[in-house]
């Protein structure tokens, strides 16, 4: 009855906790805060003064790597996982309070916080600490791919097979569900910030040029592509000339970038086999007929369901808003959390 | 719906259905349906469904609307008319209505510091009160159980006083048990008798020789070994059915035979003095009244016990030359 109670005065929240994107789902509200896992951190005096969160969110975004030397804009997670813990929490406890303002009566949230399929349980305790921490009454962890599948409509309560690859910001989760749960999924750490990286080298390499990682992210966004189409595209790029020392100005086309992209999207294309090979045969069967479904920021990679429809030779399909996927599928079994129990995931 | 698509080959008159746009505009650029389904990874027949519309074949919304939007960007046609068009016309699904229902698993905590701090307050505020209800719970239980000894001892009561005579065949081999339980029961007793008689003078007595012992053996301990208050209620509530046991007293004679001389003290379970007196060396007293008798022998190395027709052991309730003891 208490928890009912405290249930009726607090905001469930769903989080996908992203490498690039956090997002928030409210129950009863829907997703209500998307904004970049980035945190800008002031310090002024010595390494042993104190540290004050000066941004967070997409304010501390714009401040990556255009900081000053008593500012750090950092990137809590890294390859899906918390990188830095006690930034991690804070962040959470900034994004809590901006959708959850307390107010009188309000009690401390439930929250559904995703993680990675292939994160160790020490990363699951960290993630679960800092939700926590931020101020969770009860914190019910999700796979990636479950949530990502419920959020793109799939019939995972179903007994036929569902194959669903969330290619997000750190890693790629591949996974084949049935009746409820997960029957088999793998995580890659490939995702959107390989392909930045990816093509932050092929720039360096080819061009003699240094570009940021945001510089690189509108690269991949304006003109990236995953399977040579019949356009080619082209972009004006300024960078600094490692050899000169001086920022110039250079034109790069998509199949450069298609080129530079061919590594962590073998990374993917070889995940998503290996998944269908240790995929059950009935449920492959079932795969075969529908396909798999593209989720994550990744998924808008230009032609990559063409690129791995080619390489499977199985339909692929690109979930409908596949960034809000994972937290609109949080969201979902955050509202049935009181019924369901088996596609939380144990720490 | 847009009056043209990107294509520019379907006009709004034209737009019947969104499989019968993808068809036109298939058979419009020359393909077939097989290049098609090898295009799209799909099979003849999904192909054929799709552009009849035969939604149902088709493995459900969220594939279809992927199906018609791959096979739109195929043809070069702008899906947003066809994907409004799936919108009105598909089947309503409620795709995850019937999440399974299964237990709840309690996720393991670990118990760490943090926003926590109300929580754990409130837990610990829980807890005391939980700890209070069940102790309350344990006092209530065990004041009740008190009642149920009463009326076992009543039991015995009648049944010691009922078959006095057929325990004797298995005394030799019970003396031992009844004077090791006897002995525990004896510190019990002296102290009842102490707390009720305590302004009697003390006398000595024979001392008990006999190690034959209290008849009804196999109720010894649970007669006996039982907390002083249990044995005073005992006494009381026998003390209230007197009346109805008073006839049952046939069995309960008491003899005392004085070896030396010595005090002798018998009170009976309605308080009544049987004996209060100095008994000299070689007298014997035969005493009747209502069990359990309250015995106070002086001399108690130079007296006998009998009890029942049985010869009580004195020697486990002396102390000092004085014994002091309870007969059922």
């Amino acid at each position: 009855m208490f928890g009912a109670l405290s249930g009726y005065f607090s905001n469930d929240l769903a989080i996908d906790l992203g490498t690039a994107n956090t997002l928030i789902y409210v129950h009863g509200k829907g997703i209500v805060l998307d904004e970049p896992s980035v945190v800008a951190i002031q310090q002024e005096g010595g390494p042993a003064a104190k540290k004050t969160i000066l941004a967070v969110g997409a304010e501390a975004k714009k401040m990556l790597g255009r900081t000053p030397g008593s500012i750090t804009a950092i990137r809590p997670m890294k390859d899906g996982v918390i990188a830095d813990f006690t930034i991690t929490e804070q962040m959470l406890k900034q994004f809590i309070k901006k959708v959850n303002p307390s107010r009188v009566f309000t009690n401390t949230p439930r929250i559904v916080i995703c993680v990675p399929c292939g994160s160790t349980q020490v990363e699951r305790r960290a993630i679960k600490e800092s939700a926590l921490g931020a101020g969770a009454r009860k914190v019910e962890l999700i796979e990636e791919p479950m949530a990502a599948a419920i959020g793109a409509g799939l019939p995972v309560e179903e007994a036929t097979g569902s194959m669903v690859v969330d290619i997000g910001g750190g890693t790629t989760e591949v996974g084949v569900i049935s009746l409820g749960g997960i029957v088999y999924a793998s995580s890659v750490r490939v995702g959107g910030d390989k392909f930045d990286e990816a093509i932050i080298n092929y720039i360096r390499r080819n061009y003699g040029m240094l570009i940021g990682e945001t510089t690189a992210e509108t690269i991949k966004k304006e003109i990236g592509s995953a399977f040579p189409g019949a356009e080619v595209r082209e972009m004006e790029v300024k960078g600094r000339n490692l050899a000169e020392g001086i920022p110039r100005s250079f034109t790069i086309s998509s199949n450069e970038i298609l080129e530079a992209l061919t590594e962590p999207l073998n990374q993917i294309v070889s995940a998503v086999k290996q998944a269908l090979e240790q995929t059950p045969p009935e449920l492959g069967a079932d795969i075969a007929e529908k396909g798999m479904v593209l989720t994550g920021g990744g998924a808008l990679l230009r032609d990559i369901d063409r690129l791995l429809m080619e390489e499977t030779g199985l339909p692929v399909i690109v979930a409908e808003d596949p960034l809000t996927c994972v937290v609109r599928g949080s969201g979902r079994a955050l509202e049935k959390m009181d019924r369901v129990g088996s596609i939380f995931t144990n720490d | 719906m847009t009056d043209m698509n990107v294509g520019g080959m379907i006009g709004e008159t034209e737009f019947q259905s969104a499989g019968a746009a993808l068809a036109s505009r298939r058979r419009q650029m020359g393909w077939s349906i097989d290049e098609v389904a090898n295009k799209l990874k799909l099979g003849k027949k999904q192909v054929e469904a799709i552009e009849a519309d035969r939604f149902g074949q088709l493995p459900g919304n969220t594939f279809v609307r992927g199906f018609v939007k791959n096979y739109a960007r195929l043809l070069e046609m702008d899906a947003a008319p066809l994907l409004r068009y799936l919108d009105q016309h598909l089947p309503n699904e409620t795709p995850q209505a019937a999440l399974p229902q299964l237990r709840e698993e309690a996720m393991p905590v670990l118990g760490l510091s943090g926003a926590r701090g109300r929580t754990s307050t409130i837990g610990i505020v829980l807890g005391l009160a939980a700890v209070g209800l069940v102790s309350f719970g344990i006092w209530k239980l065990s004041s009740q159980r008190s009642e149920p000894t009463l009326s076992v001892s009543k039991e015995a009561v009648t049944s010691s006083s009922a078959a006095p005579v057929t325990m004797a065949s298995s005394l030799p081999r019970n003396s031992e048990i009844s004077s090791a339980v006897t002995k525990e029961s004896s510190s019990v007793t002296s102290e009842v008798i102490k707390g009720n008689e305590g302004g009697s003078s003390a006398s000595e007595a024979p001392k008990a020789v006999d190690s034959s012992a209290l008849p009804p053996v196999g109720n010894a301990d649970q007669q006996s070994y039982r907390p002083p208050e249990a044995i005073a209620a005992t006494a009381s509530h026998v003390d209230v059915a007197s009346t109805s046991a008073i006839p049952a007293t046939a069995g309960n004679e008491l003899k005392i035979v004085a070896d030396a001389d010595t005090w002798v003290m018998v009170v009976d379970s309605q308080g009544v003095k049987l004996a209060s007196e100095l008994m000299r060396a070689g007298m014997t007293k035969d005493l009747k009244g209502v069990v359990p008798y309250r015995i106070r022998i002086g001399n108690a190395p130079h007296t006998k016990l009998y009890f029942k027709g049985q010869t009580v052991d004195l020697g486990p309730y002396t102390k000092t030359d004085v014994a002091n003891l309870e007969l059922k």
